[in-house]
C-alpha cells in the first residue's frame, strides 16, 4: 500500500507525455472524452490521464491522473473537478464544498478502503475545462506540456494579456 | 411541481436543496453521495409523459463518473449495465440515466434513483468470478489504456483472405510486428496455434506473443502444440500487465 509520502511523490515528480491526447475530443454517453499518456521522466512509473466533459453541462468535467501499478492495478492520484454540485468528505476532515475542487489521494482513504481520492480541496484555480488542464498540467509536472498542449498553453496567454495575473490563473 | 418541493424536502428531513441548472432544469442537492465523496447527480426536468410526470435524471453525469476507470464497451458489459438499469426499473437515453415519475412518487423515485445509480458505479469492482467472460474484455481494457504508447491494432489479419486467421492485438514495433492472442480455454488455444503455424508457413516476419486466463488448467496437448508454435507466453493476465511493458520495450529496441 502506498504511503503519503510515496502518493505525493508520484504526483509531483517530472513527467513526459508517452502517447498524446487526440486532436478532437470524442462523444460518448453524453459526455466528450479524450486522455494521453505519461511517464516519469526516470522511467520508472507510468500513467494514464483522462479528461471528461458533461456535454449537457460543460462546467461539470473531470481531469484525472491514474497511476498505473506494476502489478496491473490502478490509483486515480488527482483529479480537478468541476462545479457539478456538492462534494463530502470523508476522511482527513468532515467539510462539505460546492464549486470546483480538486480531489486527492490520500493514505486514509487506502487504509480505510474507501474510494482513494475521496478527500478534495475547493479551488479557485480554473473555471472551465480548458483552464483545469493547464493547471492540471502544471500539478502533475508535465515538464513537455508546453509542446503537447500547445492550445491550452496560447488560451492561457490569451487570458495574460487580458489581464489575468498568472497568480490568479495558477 | 415547485409546490411539491416544499413536500420533498420535509420528505427529506429538509436536508435538501434546490439549484436552478438551466431553464427548466433544476438540480436537487439530496444527501446521496459517491464513494469519492461527490453528491449524486440528480436533476428534474420536464417528462415527455406529460404536466402529471416529472423526470429525474443524470443528465450523463454516472456514465461519465465511471468511465474516469471503466468503460462499456464489450457485449457482456453492456449486457450487465443493462441488467441493473432494468432490475432498478431505469431508463437510458444517450448516455443519461433517469426515471419519469409522478410528483405525488418524487421521493421514492429520487431514492430508487440513487440506488440505481450507486449499483451502475458497482461494475467497477466486479470480481472476475461474478462475472463470466470478461477475460477478453481485461486484457483489451489493459492494452488499449497502458499499452497505447506501443500503438496497438485490435482484431488483425496478416494473412489476406484469410479472415479465420485473426489476431487479437497487433503491435507494429520494427521489423518484425507482434501478434498477441488472448486465450481462455482449449479452442482458443486450438485457433492461435493454427494461426501461430499458417503465419510462419507463409514466412510472415512476426513474432507470437499468448497470454493466457490461466495457462496451468489449459489441457497438456493444447498447451504443448501451443508452446511449440508460439514465441513467446505469459502464463496469465497479471503476469502480462507486470511484463508486457518491459517485453514491448525490448522488442521496440
Amino acid at each position: 500500500m502506498l504511503t503519503q509520502a510515496e502518493i505525493d511523490a508520484l504526483i509531483a515528480c517530472q513527467k513526459r507525455v508517452t502517447a498524446p491526447m487526440k486532436r478532437d475530443m470524442r462523444d460518448q454517453n453524453g459526455h466528450k472524452k479524450n486522455g494521453f499518456s505519461l511517464e516519469s521522466e526516470d522511467g520508472r512509473h507510468k500513467f494514464s490521464c483522462f479528461i471528461r466533459v458533461l456535454t449537457r453541462f460543460p462546467e461539470n468535467f473531470s481531469i484525472g491522473l491514474t497511476y498505473l501499478m506494476p502489478d496491473g492495478g490502478s490509483l486515480i492520484l488527482l483529479r480537478c473537478n468541476g462545479d457539478h454540485g456538492l462534494h463530502q468528505n470523508f476522511v482527513r476532515d468532515d467539510r462539505s464544498f460546492e464549486g470546483y475542487h480538486i480531489h486527492m489521494a490520500t493514505e486514509e482513504a487506502l487504509e480505510l478502503d474507501c474510494s482513494v481520492e475521496n478527500f478534495a480541496e475547493p479551488t479557485d484555480a480554473y473555471a472551465s475545462w480548458q483552464e483545469a488542464l493547464h493547471h492540471f498540467l502544471k500539478a502533475v509536472n508535465v515538464v513537455d506540456a508546453a509542446s503537447q498542449f500547445p492550445m491550452t498553453f496560447r488560451q492561457v496567454s490569451i487570458l495574460e494579456r487580458l489581464g489575468v495575473s498568472d497568480e490568479q490563473l495558477s | 411541481m415547485n409546490s411539491y418541493l416544499e413536500s420533498l424536502s420535509k420528505q427529506f428531513n429538509h436536508h435538501l436543496a434546490v439549484r436552478e441548472k438551466r431553464p427548466g432544469v433544476t438540480q436537487l442537492f439530496v444527501p446521496l453521495f459517491h464513494a469519492d465523496g461527490d453528491m449524486v447527480d440528480v436533476y428534474l426536468e420536464e417528462s415527455p409523459l406529460g404536466e402529471r410526470y416529472v423526470r429525474v435524471t443524470d443528465a450523463g453525469a454516472t456514465l461519465m463518473r465511471l468511465s474516469y476507470d471503466y468503460e462499456i464497451n464489450t457485449e457482456n458489459k453492456e449486457r450487465i449495465f443493462r441488467e441493473i438499469l432494468a432490475n432498478s426499473r431505469l431508463q437510458e437515453d444517450e448516455g443519461a440515466i433517469f426515471i419519469d415519475s409522478t410528483i405525488d412518487g418524487l421521493y421514492p423515485a429520487i431514492l430508487q434513483f440513487g440506488q440505481g445509480v450507486a449499483k451502475v458505479m458497482t461494475m467497477r469492482h466486479f470480481k472476475r468470478e461474478a462475472v463470466a467472460g470478461l477475460f477478453y474484455e481485461m486484457v483489451s481494457e489493459f492494452v488499449e489504456r497502458d499499452l497505447a504508447a506501443f500503438k496497438p491494432d485490435e482484431k488483425v489479419y496478416p494473412i489476406k483472405g484469410r479472415d479465420d486467421l485473426e489476431v487479437d492485438f497487433a503491435f507494429s514495433l520494427g521489423a518484425r510486428p507482434i501478434y498477441l492472442f488472448a486465450v481462455k480455454d482449449p479452442n482458443r488455444a486450438r485457433l492461435a496455434t493454427i494461426s501461430c503455424l499458417e503465419f510462419q508457413r507463409a514466412k510472415l516476419p512476426h513474432r507470437s506473443v499468448i497470454v493466457y486466463e490461466n495457462m496451468e488448467a489449459m489441457p497438456k496437448k493444447d498447451l504443448n502444440r501451443l508452446t511449440s508454435a508460439a514465441d513467446k507466453q505469459f502464463p496469465n493476465l497479471p503476469e502480462f500487465k507486470q511484463h508486457a511493458r518491459d517485453y514491448l520495450e525490448r522488442e521496440a529496441g
